[in-house]
Parts: C-alpha cells; sequence; structure tokens
C-alpha cells in the first residue's frame, strides 16, 4: 500500500518529517518498506529552446541541434525523430546525472561535437515512454531548471499491510491510526451533500446470493464527460503507482486508496436493466477488463445486468460495460462482498486485483455509502453531470456493530504492566471504539471498518500498540525451572551427532526435495516414492526416500572443487508413500557418505582410499558412543547398493544398513569413484541405546595372558564366523579378542586365506596357569579344524 | 732460567686461551688438548726442563706447571659440556615438518549456530521438543489459528502433500503437540527444518531452519516476553545489544511483534547502525489455546521465533543463503 507524506498530512492537519513520519508509522505496526521522491532529482536540467536543426553528414537518424538555454547556446547532436525547430525541450547539461544512472559528458559523434542531452521522458524517469523527445509548452521559459515545470514534490511511503487490518488500505486508516498514537482528535473527510436533480431511471437490486453480497449501492450519474485527470489528481495516481486512466476510473481509484472501499463505474448505457447479484454457472464464460476470457465456476460471484454478466464481483469488471471515451452515464457501484467468497472467486480466477486485496480482507460495510458519496461528489467535480437516482442501497440484514466485554485488568495482566485506566479508555476512543464504562468490565463497540476487533485480546492488543510495546518495562526473571522433564530423544540426537563428528564426519545439511530421477534408485518401485502436490520445479518435486539422494549432490559438489576426502553425515529426514492420500512415512534417519581418501595424505603416510571397513568401524564406533555396543551385521541386498550389511541391535531391531553404493546410482551424481555410505533410523537407534544400564564390573587384579592364533581356511569361510566359534569356544575367560591379520598369497594355497587373531585371557578369580590356556587354545584349533576344515598356519 | 720458564708457560696458557675461543666441534678440541696437554704437547714439553732446575727451583715449577694444566683440563671439560649442550639442542628429525592431519569431522555453521541458541534456552530453563516435518493442515495452519481460506495463509507459500498434509511452514505444529500432551507450565523451543515455497536465491531457501519457544503459566506478560528475548540476544549477541518491538501481526499471536536488533558494521573506519529485524514473537493467542484445551483464563503465555540462516548469515557476515546446503568443506572449515 502507498501513501504519500502530503496526503497524511492533509488528512491529519499534522506536519511531519519524512524520518519521524516513517518512524511512527513502523511502530504503529504498518512496516516502511520504501521510501521515495514523486519527482526524480533533475538537477541539471533545464528548459531549452531548439533554433537550428540540421542533420549530420553520413548519418542516418543524427542531427546536430543548436539549442538556446538563456545563457548560451548549445551544439546537440540529438537522434529522435521528433525534434524539430522551435521546440521547448529538457536538456540535460554536461555534468547532469539523469535518474537512470547515465551521467552527461562531452561527446564527439560521428564528428560533430555534442554539449548535453535533449532528453526523452524516459530518460528523465518521468515515464516509459522513450518514442522521442519530450517537448514541452512553448510557454516554458528558457534556462530555467527543467524539475520547476514538474509541480510540488511528494514522499512515497511504500507500507506493509499486515491482513488483520483492511481499514488501512485506505489512507483514512492509516491517519486515524496516526492521530490515535499522537493523542489527537481525527476528523475524516466530510460526508459530502449529494444533490439529486430531476429524478431518472429506477433501478433495481436482486441480490440473488445474499451471503456472498450483503450490501449493494448503486447510484447513477447522468452527463458526464470522459477526459483526462485534472493535474492533481494524475499526479496522485502517479504516486500511489497507478496508471492515470480518464477522470471517472481515477475518481474511484482515488477514493478506493482513500477510504479502502472499492468503487466500480459501469457505463450505464451499455447495461440492460437492473443489477443482479448471482453465482457464476460452471464452465459459464466471461471477458474481464483485461480483455481475457475466464472460464467462472460456482465459486465466482457475479454482478449481472438482466441480460449477461458485466463484472466478477470484487475482483474485476467486464468488458462489455466498461467506461469509454463515449461513456455519458454511469453506473457506480459500491457494495460489501463476504470476504471468503472474493477469495475463492479471485484464487479461481488467478487475480489478484486492488479491489480483491481489500474485499478478501473485510471492508466497512457501514461505510459502503460513505465512499460512494465521496467518489459521486469527486466525479461531478471533475466529469460534471448530476445524479438522477437516489443511492440505491440494497442492505437486507444490516451488520451490526461487534460489542466485547473488556476487563482493563486483563489488559493490565497481558501486558504485565500498570496502563491506567484513564489512558486505555483515550486510546479505545481514539481508535473510534465506543466505551461504556461499567466497572471492572467495559462494554466496547469496535467501529465497523475493524473486522479484526472481536474480542477482549483484540482490544488489549490495540492498547499496548498505541500505548507503545517498547514503553512497557523489561520483567525480571527470577523463575527456575525444576518441572520441566528433558526431551530424551532430542538430547540423544544431540550426543550421536557429537559421535559422528568425533568419527571424523563432517556434519552436512541438504535439501530433501529432489527430482524423480534423483529419487527412484533408492526404491524398488516408484509407487513408494511421495510427491509433492505443488512442487517449485520438476526437479524439486519429490521428497527424498533416502538421505543419499540429496547427500549425494554435495558429495559430487566437493569432487568437482577437487577434494580428495568427502566424509559427510547428515540427519535429517526421508519419506516413502503409505498409499494413496495417506500421511507419508517420514524417519529422521542418520547418514554418512564417504569418497575419496581415508585421511589426508601428509608426508608421513599416503593415505588409501576409504574403504567398506571403515564405514563399518565408524559406525561401530559412533554407536558405541552413543551407549550401544551390541551391534550385529546381516548381509542384506538393496536396490542402490552394490553391497551392503543389515545393522542389527538388541531386540532384532533392525537400525539400517551400511554398504557400497551401486555405479548405477552414483554414475546419476555424476560421480566416478567408489562411495560408500550408511543409514541408520534414530529412533531404532535410540531405543536400543536406552536400553542400555551401565554396570560397573571390576577390573580384574590378575595378570593378562596373550596368545595368538594364525589358520588357513578356505576363502568361502567368513571371518566372522570363524572369530564367532573362537569367541564361543574360549569362554568367559576370553577378554578381548583382535583380528590383526588378513592374508591370500605366497604361501597360502590357492583358494584359501590365512586368519590371525590375537586372544587375551584374564581371570578375575586368580592367575591363570599356562597349561589352563594351553588347553583352551588347543580346544580352539580342535574345533576350527572340524568344522572350518582350517589348518594351523606355520 | 726458571723466569723464561715461567714466562713460556704464562705464554703457552695465554695462547691456549686465544685457541680455545675458535673452538666448534668435539673434534677439534680433541686436537687442541692433545696440542698442549699430549705427550708432546706444548705443557708437556715445557715440563722437561725441570731437570735443568735447582732443588729450590723444581717445586715452584710443579706449582706452575699444575696450575697451568688444571687451567687448560677445567677449560678444556667446560668447552665439551658446552658443545655437547648445543649438539642436543639441535635434534636428529626436522622439527619444521608438518604434523598429518587428524581425521576429524567439522560441524556445520548452522549447527553451530542453532547450538549455541539451544544452550541458552536450555539455561533458561527450556526444553527441546521435535516434531516431524510433513504436517497435517490442522497442527500447521487450523490449531494456530489460521482457518482454510484465511488471507493470513497468503503470508507463508506452502509445500502442499497428498492426504491434507503440508511440509510444516514453521515449528508451530510441536508447539501444539506439545500442549496437547502436556498440562503447563510450558517452556519449550522447539528447532527444526521448515519449507516455504520460495524460489532460491541469495536470501530465500524454499528450506530452512527455525528455532520456536513457547512458555506458558499463570500470570505470563508480554514485559515477561521482552524480558526474555533481551535475555536471550544479550548472551547471543553481546551486552550491549538493544531490541525495538514493533506491532505486527501473526494469527497465532495477539498481540504480535516484530523484533529488530541494533546492529553495527565497520567500514572504512566509519560505524553505520541499522535496526535489523530478527525474531517474531507475541502473547498466544487465546484461541490457540482453546484448541489444546487450555483455560484461557487462567494461563497465558508467550511464543517466539526466529530463523536461523538469518542470525548466521549476521554472526558470520555470509552473503548467499546457498552456501549453507552446498555442503562445500572449504566452506565449513571456516566455521570451527
Amino acid at each position: 500500500m502507498k501513501i504519500t507524506l502530503q496526503w497524511l498530512e492533509e488528512l491529519t492537519g499534522l506536519t511531519f518529517s519524512v524520518d519521524e513520519l516513517a518512524e511512527t508509522l513502523t511502530m504503529l505496526g504498518h512496516e516502511v518498506e520504501e521510501i521515495s521522491s514523486l519527482v526524480p532529482d533533475l538537477t541539471g536540467v533545464i528548459v531549452g529552446k531548439v533554433l537550428e536543426v540540421e542533420p549530420v553528414p553520413k548519418s542516418h537518424h543524427l542531427k546536430k541541434c543548436i539549442v538556446d538555454v538563456g545563457s548560451e547556446r548549445l551544439q546537440i547532436v540529438c537522434g529522435a525523430d521528433n525534434v524539430a525547430a522551435g521546440q521547448h525541450v529538457p536538456v540535460a547539461t554536461v555534468g547532469t546525472t539523469l535518474p537512470a544512472g547515465i551521467t552527461i559528458r562531452k561527446a564527439k559523434l560521428m564528428g560533430v561535437e555534442s554539449k548535453g542531452m535533449i532528453c526523452s521522458e524516459a530518460e528523465l524517469g518521468l515515464s516509459s515512454d522513450a518514442s522521442g523527445i519530450m517537448v514541452l509548452n512553448s510557454g516554458a521559459e528558457t534556462g530555467m531548471p527543467f524539475a520547476n515545470l514538474l509541480g510540488e514534490d511528494d514522499t512515497i511511503l511504500e507500507l506493509a499491510i499486515t491482513p488483520n487490518r483492511p481499514d488501512c488500505f485506505g489512507a483514512i486508516g492509516i491517519a486515524r491510526d496516526i492521530c490515535a498514537q499522537r493523542n489527537v482528535a481525527f476528523n475524516p473527510p466530510e460526508r459530502p451533500h449529494i444533490q439529486q436533480a430531476a429524478s431518472g431511471k429506477d433501478v433495481t437490486i436482486s441480490l440473488q446470493d445474499q451471503p456472498g453480497c450483503p450490501r449493494y449501492t448503486a447510484r447513477v450519474i447522468r452527463g458526464v464527460t470522459v477526459g483526462p485527470s485534472p493535474e492533481w489528481l494524475a499526479r496522485r495516481m502517479q504516486a500511489l503507482g497507478l496508471r492515470s486512466i480518464s477522470n471517472i476510473v481515477d475518481a474511484t481509484n482515488y477514493v478506493m486508496y482513500l477510504t479502502g472501499q472499492p468503487l466500480h463505474a459501469f457505463d450505464n448505457a451499455k447495461l440492460n436493466g437492473g443489477i443482479i447479484v448471482r453465482r457464476a454457472k460452471p464452465g459459464e464464460k466471461f471477458v474481464t477488463l483485461d480483455e481475457i476470457e475466464r472460464e467462472l465456476s460456482p465459486n465466482n460471484l457475479l454482478i449481472c445486468d438482466e441480460k449477461q454478466p458485466v463484472a466478477i464481483a470484487g475482483v474485476m469488471g467486464g468488458l462489455n460495460s466498461e467506461v469509454s471515451d463515449d461513456t455519458t452515464e454511469i453506473l457506480l457501484e459500491s457494495a460489501y462482498f463476504d470476504p471468503k467468497t472474493i477469495r475463492l472467486s479471485a484464487k479461481h480466477v488467478g487475480l489478484s486485483t486492488d479491489a480483491s486485496k481489500r474485499f478478501e480482507r473485510g471492508v466497512d460495510p457501514n461505510g459502503v455509502d460513505y465512499a460512494s458519496d465521496l467518489a459521486t461528489h469527486l466525479i461531478i467535480e471533475i466529469a460534471g453531470g448530476e445524479v438522477v437516482s437516489p443511492l440505491i442501497d440494497a442492505y437486507p440484514e444490516p451488520i451490526a456493530p461487534v460489542v466485547i466485554n473488556f476487563r482493563p485488568e486483563r489488559a493490565r495482566k497481558i501486558a504485565g504492566h500498570p496502563i491506567d485506566e484513564k489512558s486505555m479508555l483515550d486510546i479505545l476512543s481514539r481508535l473510534s471504539c465506543v466505551v461504556s464504562q461499567k466497572d471492572a468490565s467495559w462494554e466496547v463497540t469496535a467501529p465497523s471498518f475493524r473486522p479484526d476487533l472481536t474480542r477482549e485480546i483484540d482490544l488489549i492488543e490495540e492498547i499496548i500498540r498505541i500505548f507503545g510495546y517498547n514503553e512497557i518495562p523489561v520483567a525480571e526473571y527470577d523463575w527456575i525451572s525444576l518441572r520441566q522433564t528433558p526431551n530424551a530423544f532430542a538430547g540423544f540426537l544431540e550426543k550421536l551427532r557429537s559421535a559422528a563428528l568425533s568419527c571424523g564426519m563432517t556434519e552436512a545439511i541438504t535439501i530433501g526435495m529432489v527430482s524423480r530421477q534423483q529419487a527412484s534408485p533408492f526404491v524398488e518401485d516408484e509407487a513408494q516414492l511421495f510427491r509433492i502436490t505443488n512442487p517449485l520445479g520438476e526437479d524439486m518435486g519429490t521428497l527424498r526416500p533416502s538421505v543419499f539422494a540429496s547427500l549425494l549432490g554435495s558429495i559430487a559438489y566437493n569432487i568437482n572443487r577437487r577434494q580428495k576426502q568427502v566424509h559427510l553425515f547428515e540427519t535429517g529426514s526421508t519419506f516413502l508413500s503409505s498409499g494413496p492420500d495417506q500421511a507419508p512415512d517420514e524417519k529422521l534417519i542418520f547418514a554418512g557418505l564417504f569418497y575419496g581418501k581415508r585421511e589426508q595424505d601428509s608426508w608421513v603416510h599416503k593415505s588409501p582410499d576409504v574403504s567398506f571397513y571403515d564405514v563399518k568401524g565408524k559406525v561401530l564406533y559412533a554407536l558405541k558412543m552413543v551407549g550401544i555396543k551390541e551391534v550385529g551385521f546381516e548381509i542384506v541386498r538393496l536396490p542402490h547398493m552394490e553391497y551392503a550389511v543389515a545393522v542389527i541391535l538388541t531386540g532384532e531391531r533392525r537400525a539400517g544398513y551400511l554398504g557400497k553404493l551401486r555405479k548405477k546410482t552414483t554414475n546419476l551424481f555424476d560421480i566416478e569413484g567408489d562411495v560408500f555410505g550408511f543409514e541408520l533410523d534414530t529412533r531404532v537407534l535410540h531405543a536400543a541405546a536406552a536400553d542400555r544400564q551401565i554396570c560397573y564390573k571390576a577390573v580384574s587384579r590378575y595378570p593378562a595372558v596373550e596368545r595368538d592364533i594364525a589358520v588357513v581356511v578356505s576363502k568361502e569361510h567368513a571371518a566372522g564366523d570363524v572369530a564367532g566359534l573362537i569367541r564361543e569356544t574360549a569362554g568367559t575367560l576370553l577378554q578381548n579378542m583382535t583380528l590383526f591379520d588378513v592374508y591370500e598369497g605366497a604361501q597360502v594355497p590357492e583358494g584359501k586365506v590365512s586368519l590371525a587373531f590375537s586372544l587375551t585371557f584374564q581371570s578375575d578369580q586368580g592367575t591363570l596357569k599356562e597349561e589352563q590356556v594351553d588347553d583352551i587354545m588347543a580346544s580352539i584349533l580342535r574345533r576350527l579344524e572340524k568344522e572350518f576344515t582350517a589348518t594351523l598356519r606355520q | 732460567m726458571l723466569k723464561k720458564v715461567l714466562d713460556e708457560l704464562d705464554r703457552i696458557q695465554h695462547q691456549f686461551d686465544d685457541e680455545l675461543s675458535g673452538i666448534t666441534s668435539k673434534e677439534n678440541l680433541e686436537q687442541l688438548r692433545i696440542a698442549y696437554l699430549g705427550r708432546k704437547g706444548h705443557v708437556t714439553q715445557q715440563s722437561r726442563q725441570m731437570a735443568g732446575l735447582s732443588a729450590d727451583e723444581k717445586p715452584i715449577l710443579g706449582q706452575k706447571l699444575n696450575s697451568v694444566k688444571r687451567h687448560i683440563q677445567g677449560r678444556l671439560d667446560y668447552f665439551r659440556q658446552e658443545l655437547e649442550e648445543k649438539e642436543a639442542e639441535s635434534p636428529a628429525i626436522d622439527l619444521t615438518l608438518p604434523g598429518p592431519v587428524p581425521n576429524i569431522g567439522l560441524a556445520h555453521p548452522l549447527m553451530h549456530v542453532l547450538d549455541e541458541i539451544k544452550d541458552i534456552f536450555k539455561s533458561f530453563g527450556f526444553t527441546v521438543e521435535l516434531g516431524a516435518e510433513a504436517e497435517t493442515d490442522f497442527y500447521n495452519f487450523e490449531a494456530l489459528n489460521i482457518p482454510p481460506e484465511h488471507p493470513s495463509r497468503d503470508l507463508q507459500d506452502t509445500f502442499y502433500l497428498p492426504g491434507d498434509m503440508v511440509m510444516r511452514t514453521h515449528t508451530s505444529p510441536v508447539q501444539i503437540r506439545t500442549m496437547e500432551r502436556q498440562k503447563p507450565p510450558v517452556r519449550m523451543i522447539a528447532p527444526g527444518r521448515c519449507y516455504r515455497k520460495d524460489t532460491p536465491d541469495a536470501t530465500h531457501s524454499p528450506m530452512f531452519h527455525q528455532v520456536e519457544g513457547l512458555v506458558v503459566d499463570e500470570n505470563v506478560s508480554f514485559a515477561d516476553l521482552k524480558g526474555i528475548l533481551l535475555a536471550f540476544t544479550r548472551r547471543m549477541f553481546g551486552d550491549e545489544t538493544r531490541l525495538r518491538f514493533r506491532p505486527s501481526f501473526f494469527p497465532f499471536t495477539e498481540p504480535s511483534a516484530e523484533v529488530d536488533l541494533w546492529w553495527e558494521t565497520q567500514k572504512n573506519g566509519v560505524t553505520k547502525g541499522a535496526w535489523l529485524e530478527i525474531l517474531g514473537c507475541g502473547m498466544v493467542d487465546p484461541a490457540v489455546f482453546e484448541h489444546v484445551g487450555y483455560d484461557t483464563e487462567k494461563y497465558t503465555g508467550y511464543a517466539f521465533g526466529m530463523g536461523i540462516e538469518r542470525i548466521a548469515m549476521l554472526k558470520y557476515g555470509i552473503d548467499d543463503i546457498r552456501h549453507f546446503y552446498d555442503n562445500h568443506l572449504r566452506f565449513i572449515e571456516q566455521f570451527q
């Protein structure tokens, strides 16, 4: 919403500096988004008179002009077709910077010297007209500053009006707020007295959809002359960012920007009989003012004459009844439409107009006639004509003002500050509320232009707002919280994050909206993908089924920037469909992706590439750090993984998987090398971690005995199974076991592998005897020989 | 005769002192020792003069010889020790070589900021609550006093999902769900990802992070809200922080306010200040309490919300929000 400083001064009778006004408006809740000047800065542009024009030799369009600028005669080369001797023109002298940012310098064009520029309206920032130079009225005095011709400057403020304040979509509403804040009386423009000339046509109004249109008024003005607006009105239109169209249209727009009430003028000669307000029929077609044919539905409310629709109510008028230069008789509409109806209607036709914006927020149902009177008065003043009908007012069920019970004590409680009752009373009165005081509870009647005031809290807000948010002192706090129970899951996630960081993974955040192509490798069936109904674009139309679907993008981003070790993790949601029109299956997943080197290369150590085992080690260690010590693995097949193992926690909880991504998947993200990764469900991890009770066990005082064993087994046997058998056979005396070597090659027969374990035995009962450990080692070997046909490696 | 020998020994001692000062290695020192105290050394040679001296003179020369030998030996010992110490100080390895980088993960700058915010509110006795990102229309809008077809829905462009669901446009649904679960007092913050249908540019992203806070109890007032936010921003941005509360509109709070922070920047030695919008807040609208069955007469409350990206950009001087989601390692490592 645009407003000008002068206009607010006229309406309030106050004077402001720009900064002061901007501050006042901002602190009233009408944020000032932009401040600009009506007249652009045109210092250096003066009026000149063209004396001579002759073509520049060898040029198709350039002309050498001699221009009298009062103090001297300038030679200026000009390219415009319309330049001619005798014209008065705006001349930008050397050194002038025009609004578009161009600075005028001495120049030579086709060998001809040029000192200055004859300007078009576009170059001066006055309009978009760049078709030729601007030709001035011949009365303009040569040498005078061009800006003097543009009239008085004004300051334009662009305000962000919040949706609860439809009254501030009119200058009167803003002026009223300012006066309330300044504690001065506000008098809106007086209602003009409309004289009705000899009676004319009687207009009938039929409200077939009264819920959609509770009030409709019409007035016929005959004998108007459609023409350009007077200068003051045209200038105000320019200030408000509106195109000046004609005196009639400008007058209705002016009154809309003044009162917040949209008005529409029909060419009455083009109407066939009375006004009917009804819903559109399904598929009904209608051509709006912008010459676009629109297909309507019962969501649209229509204004019709007895033959056809003539406007989409509250949204846009029709081409068939538009005011044109030949119009002599108009029907002026001023109405109150139901906000929700207009919102749905505007949405259906995909239009958002000055009128629809106001109606859908709620105009003043009881100010409809006032706006009509103001507009009628203005039209007669600037377009002539006479009123030939009374104001025909269809308002079958007048909307009663809202009466609110208000307790000053409650206001003080919400504010946390003892605002006195006199101040509250003043504030409410200045906002046009009528207060009948009744001890502890007041009866407050809210004005009909404030649909946002319906409850006690709404009045409390108004009191605190006008009193001033910054006048309320800051409270001192003294509470401590003993009653709050921390959210255990949130705490677990913090621990998990720390664990991931300390295991050498860097934290990433990616946007989980991906393309179908990026999402599909991670599901068996595309029906499992969950789609956004109104995505930003197809490339962001699917919610990721796996964190990988977006995190791989960050791996690629880093590879493209020559990073050699990219180990990223992200904790984020994944989404799978649980059936048509069902809520998605959303999981918070802890995921990691690993590419490139295991460590950064250094002179000490040339790092190998990261491997499946590195990822397995990191996952195991991260889980240990969050209290999950029992972790099992089981081979699984997944659509996007070349190989993977499921991660299984206590109670057969399947937390997720880790493994190597398929080339086909990583190639989709333009990644060449190997990528390993894991995905774990944080809820499952949390449940497993919560199971665990930390229970201290004394560290044995007795010495430990270490033994190594290396066996050769067929590669068909998994190392995990071999280790399991050893652990089982060794029994409770086994404190620790490490697989310290895996070897194939010379000295080991083809198809076999040597596995070397280091075992630590310790008892908490006493010192272990050598023979005891020998026995255990012997039985381990026997079982390995028997069950895996293992042989001891010499 | 004696005098001549004694003078010669004095000269030898001086000569030794001169030569010693030029010695830089243990090898040279040993050669020097041999040259003076060795079998054919200067001092040893002088001792041979003993034979030609009288019985009275012999002890005098003897004393002198001992004194010169002691002097030379003492200086040699001292010098040897010094050389050895010097050697020990220049060790066998090159200490200027770099140490390899350990494998350490780097935290994301947004999470740094979030951690800081969480720590402050936890110290104020707030709990941290979480919720799903795909929410029902009811929890994201209606329970927050945003009915269907209300103009305030225009304030947030929403991603709609099948089944009357949306990608949450704020973390406020978490507040509703917490209130449904828990009777007052409530003191919570809800951090998390939010989604709005904004085309990505330097200051907009369709996904971003918010922290919202909620306090419900008896006698909670606007003055309390101002108090907590001043305390928070002073912890976050320093004790000199100044705030401005400006009336605004949110469907779920009344009165509502935007909070501006006075932010100063230095450029070419000139300090420039401006009010920057940093938070939205207000007193919880009674309509919200009605949705969760709280007694609106007994309880009052306040709520506030802030964008993490905006605070991180302000704090670190980051000019483009999209940097946060590229996860470039060279970007992330700057914030450790």
